[in-house]
């Protein structure tokens, strides 16, 4: 079966001592499987994704729901985030 | 309106003060806080003077917004010309001094001159006493704090101190204000301090009126409230605090680590918010106590932390204040890096006591943290020895020697006596100023330049040194806020860059939070101001006022001396790739951005005004 990593961070992440660099989850998926299937799928909003971030490079909204996954990718989820 | 029209002078060296009306044309043009003060500097201060003589002035002063129901409107800044980098300086500072100033009536204070033996300058609305401080020189800010609270029988006496490190000389002191807010970058403190000036308080009864329009304030108010509590980035500075980019920036390969060496640093989550929030074994609660706002705060990014009372830094200590055994501010994301991750070090706890400790003596964590960090290379490198740092081995890593290079430091005793001349002049000592990770002398904050290149240009061209909140284009590069750009391009950067930073000039001089422009923008700023203040304001002049501002801190530099030459990185950053994550091989080409910055400047190329600039912004 291929499967993707998914992180979680921040907000959309469960706080707990395993966690504190982000949740991280192994996660399966089927062809033709999207970013925002994948969200879906998650139950995350759309309206908390701020930052998608596949395989280290940002990808715009207007391109998640094209955008397919698949086997060993690493995708990261971030709410909005600002700091300094 | 808004203003209070007044300013409080203090000469310290005959010991007077008087009230002088505010210049109204400058605050028209300025509007208050940083681009006010940094005109009255301009005018009544060589640029070429030495920091540290009486003839350097010191300007603790608010902003028309400050004090009102505007959202975080409690900011106030001083503004001098830095010990640290010989520029002009602006530090702001939240809590609740600015405010209380504005409600003793003052819009600004004015330290000038120098004290022939400590003082105190005591502010209850109209009066002004300049008192002897024998009692607290030579104490720390939180010691000095409850003297004078217990001094004043006041509990709601507002104070702004400095700690034994800015009485000697240190040149990265701040003036911490409510115990852990600060004034902290470039040396203010530094200045407070060579003015043999301990504290400030203040006591105000008079509130804050004098509103335009009372009733549109009140809407526009109550709208740009909406606005920021409902935004996203908001609620994420409240929950999580500005640590919460520990991880982020990690994540994006833009975390420096063990003095720039590196770019990552694989035990950052051990100091993030989220590490800050989980129960510890000891005593079964987390470092993070509650978050804390300062005044008129939607956010409340603030945080209020504890050290485990099972850490070396405070088990079995009686010799340290008790506060260490409770509660005080912190974590920031700036301090945690630097203390932290630039140090190489990932005991959480550690870097909350040393974060303390800054707070206690009113020091600025990131020069701090980041001259320790190069000191550490230096003796990783076997240029300096276990014979100059007094025994310590100071690998990076090593949190026992960390700490005590900050409580050297802070008692500006020993080995922390060299430390306290900052990173410049302590590498520069040791023959390998290369090392030291400056512009203009001050030290980085905690996003990497060859992975975000607008934060390059930004450090590169600040008018204080190297800094993250002259032009925060990460929020754009990284973060998104307020549209995503590539942090790896170098293409429209001088652009963005230039636009966060007159933006951050309006902020910082209207007497709010820059931290709100994350939620709005210049429009909902011009609509309050409008409300409250004299005159009529647009988001277009505000725009044009931040431009000035920005151009008249250039203009003090440059007839300080600073050339485009200064206008650069240290080589580490110019020549050494990113050794992995997503920016892997990226230096920061700053020659592919300064160019074009200077031109959209409407500089010349050697990094002067143009005359065309000068006039047009009535410079």
């Amino acid at each position: 079966m291929s499967k993707i990593t998914l992180k979680l961070f921040a907000s959309l992440a469960k706080i707990s001592p395993e966690n504190i660099g982000g949740e991280i989850k192994s996660v399966p998926i089927q062809a033709g499987d999207t970013i925002t299937s994948i969200a879906e799928r998650s139950n995350l909003s759309n309206k908390n994704l701020h930052l998608v971030i596949l395989n280290g490079t940002y990808i715009d909204k207007d391109k998640r729901a094209s955008t397919q996954l698949t086997d060993g990718d690493t995708l990261s989820f971030w709410p909005p985030v600002v700091g300094g | 309106m808004s203003w209070t029209k007044k300013v409080l002078r203090i000469n310290l060296t005959d010991r007077t003060s008087t009230e002088e009306p505010l210049n109204m044309e400058w605050a028209k043009q300025y509007l208050g806080q940083r681009g006010l003060a940094t005109r009255y500097i301009t005018d009544e201060v060589d640029p070429k003077v030495d920091p540290l003589s009486p003839e350097n002035k010191l300007y603790m002063v608010t902003g028309p917004l400050t004090g009102t129901m505007a959202s975080t409107a409690g900011r106030y800044s001083c503004v001098t010309k830095s010990p640290l980098t010989n520029t002009v300086a602006c530090s702001n500072s939240g809590g609740f001094f600015g405010n209380e100033m504005k409600c003793a009536g003052w819009d600004m204070i004015i330290l000038e001159g120098k004290a022939s033996s400590p003082v105190y300058i005591s502010i209850v609305n109209e009066k002004c006493e300049i008192l002897p401080a024998d009692d607290i020189w030579g104490k720390s800010v939180w010691e000095a704090d409850e003297w004078l609270h217990n001094k004043h029988q006041d509990p709601q006496l507002r104070i702004a101190a400095i700690g034994v490190p800015g009485e000697k000389g240190n040149l990265y002191s701040a003036i911490v204000n409510d115990l852990h807010r600060a004034a902290g970058r470039s040396g203010v403190g530094t200045v407070m301090g060579s003015k043999n000036v301990k504290a400030v308080t203040l006591r105000g009864s008079k509130g804050v009126g004098n509103i335009k329009d009372p009733k549109r304030f009140f809407e526009a108010t109550n709208k740009a409230k909406k606005i920021i509590a409902e935004s996203e980035m908001a609620q994420g500075l409240s929950a999580l605090g500005t640590n919460v980019m520990m991880n982020h920036m990690n994540e994006v390969g833009a975390l420096p680590a063990r003095n720039w060496q590196d770019s990552t640093f694989e035990n950052a989550p051990k100091l993030s918010s989220e590490a800050m929030a989980v129960p510890r074994e000891s005593d079964g609660k987390p470092n993070l106590t509650r978050n804390a706002g300062c005044f008129a705060c939607t956010i409340s990014c603030g945080r209020i932390s504890t050290i485990d009372p099972e850490h070396f830094s405070i088990k079995n200590r009686d010799d340290i204040h008790k506060y260490f055994k409770g509660n005080s501010g912190g974590n920031e994301y700036e301090a945690a890096w630097a203390l932290g991750c630039d140090t190489g070090v990932d005991d959480l706890d550690a870097v909350t006591y040393a974060n303390f400790v800054c707070n206690e003596q009113a020091l600025d964590p990131i020069s701090a943290g980041a001259t320790i960090a190069a000191a550490m290379e230096l003796f990783e490198l076997g240029i300096l020895t276990k014979e100059d740092t007094g025994g310590i081995e100071l690998t990076f890593g090593n949190s026992e020697a960390m700490v005590e290079c900050i409580e050297l430091i802070a008692k500006h005793e020993g080995f922390g006596q060299e430390l306290a001349q900052s990173s410049l002049r302590f590498c520069e000592k040791y023959g390998r100023p290369d090392l030291a990770i400056v512009v203009k002398g001050q030290e980085f904050p905690a996003y990497d330049a060859r992975a975000v290149k607008g934060m390059g240009l930004g450090y590169a061209t600040s008018n204080r040194g190297a800094c993250h909140v002259r032009g925060y284009t990460n929020g754009s590069e990284t973060a998104g806020v307020p549209f995503k750009t590539d942090p790896l391009v170098y293409e429209g950067k001088a652009e963005l860059l230039m636009a966060f930073q007159d933006t951050t000039s309006v902020f910082d001089s209207a007497g709010i939070c820059t931290f709100s422009s994350f939620a709005q923008g210049l429009e909902e700023v011009a609509e309050q101001i409008d409300a409250a203040c004299e005159g009529e304001w647009t988001a277009e002049r505000l725009g044009q006022l931040g431009e000035r501002v920005w151009n008249l801190e250039r203009e003090f530099n440059n007839n300080a001396g600073f050339t485009v030459a200064d206008d650069t990185l240290p080589p580490r950053l110019l020549t050494e790739p990113v050794k992995a994550g997503p920016a892997k091989g990226h230096v920061c080409e700053l020659d592919k951005m300064l160019p074009e910055y200077y031109e959209i400047r409407g500089w010349n190329q050697d990094g002067t005004l143009k005359d065309e600039t000068k006039q047009r912004l009535g410079l």
